[in-house]
């Protein structure tokens, strides 16, 4: 497996543990990743860039919906409409940190002793298209939860 | 129970920590989203307790959470400050606990680990 498709794949699985284990959502157990020309994104999307042992950049990208279910999963005790607003865009890019930063270890190329270094994410809102690079690669992972769409992909 | 100061630059996270900890029956005595601010914020609460998220953007020279950690404990070198972290940033950790850090917890965050981290700072 190359590094790109091994961080999607990773990122994937601990993503679909994330969702069950953290947030008490419904997530299916199978995905599949493609490799594409050109992602559009959902409402919410974060994007975290990659450097040192590997680079590129990494997405997480939900409807609105599915991130305010996100919010209710894993704020702790009760939470009112505004705040679950307030902070939905927020929490996606909170769950990318923490399921990249978990599956990070467990990489091949950090085994082999590099470090990669995680940028702070970046959030954008309303769907945005993102096309490829000319001789780059971009990779989509598309995960089932609740009706809703968890898009995951990976682009250099 | 404990006046605590929340530094992370992520708001939902710092109002997690806030739920959390006054589940608990501590009083949350601050905020800071930046190392910087939560130094600041240090310097005018006085707290019992820091929660100090590692990776954070730099502000007035502050870089990160281990950065805000030294420039804590200039001014307090009794603070009891605990990192907040995910499980792959181990080499930061070991740094923050080398400057002074008393304990740390793993995102993400368990009531019940924060909560016997904080018992063992307080005992």
């Amino acid at each position: 497996m190359n590094s790109e498709n091994e961080i999607l794949t990773k990122l994937a699985t601990r993503t679909i543990s994330y969702f069950k284990d953290e947030l008490q959502l419904n997530i299916d157990d199978k995905f599949e990743i493609s490799e594409i020309d050109k992602i559009t994104y959902l409402d919410i999307s974060t994007l975290i860039s990659l450097s040192n042992g590997m680079s590129g950049t990494v997405g997480m990208s939900v409807s609105n919906e599915l991130a305010y279910s996100m919010v209710e999963g894993f704020i702790f005790g009760e939470i009112d409409r505004e705040e679950l607003e307030e902070l939905s865009s927020e929490n996606v890019a909170e769950t990318l940190n923490i399921t990249l930063g978990n599956i990070l270890k467990e990489l091949d190329v950090v085994k082999r002793g590099m470090t990669i270094d995680i940028s702070t994410p970046y959030t954008m809102h309303n769907s945005v298209s993102i096309t490829k690079k000319k001789n780059g690669t971009m990779l989509l992972c598309i995960i089932k939860s609740n009706d809703q769409t968890v898009m995951l992909s990976y682009f250099v | 129970m404990a006046k605590i100061l929340v530094v992370d630059d992520a708001k939902i996270m710092r109002a997690n920590i806030k739920k959390m900890l006054m589940s608990l029956g501590h009083t949350i005595t601050g905020e800071g989203g930046t190392g910087y601010e939560g130094i600041e914020a240090y310097k005018l609460f006085k707290p019992d307790i820091v929660t100090m998220d590692i990776t954070m953007p730099p502000d007035n020279q502050i870089n990160d959470g281990i950065d805000a950690v030294k420039g804590i404990l200039e001014f307090d070198p009794n603070a009891k400050i605990i990192m907040v972290t995910s499980h792959g940033e181990q080499d930061k950790v070991i740094k923050a606990i080398k400057a002074g850090a008393k304990n740390y917890v793993l995102k993400p965050l368990k009531v019940e680990k924060l909560d016997e981290v904080i018992g063992k700072l307080l005992s």
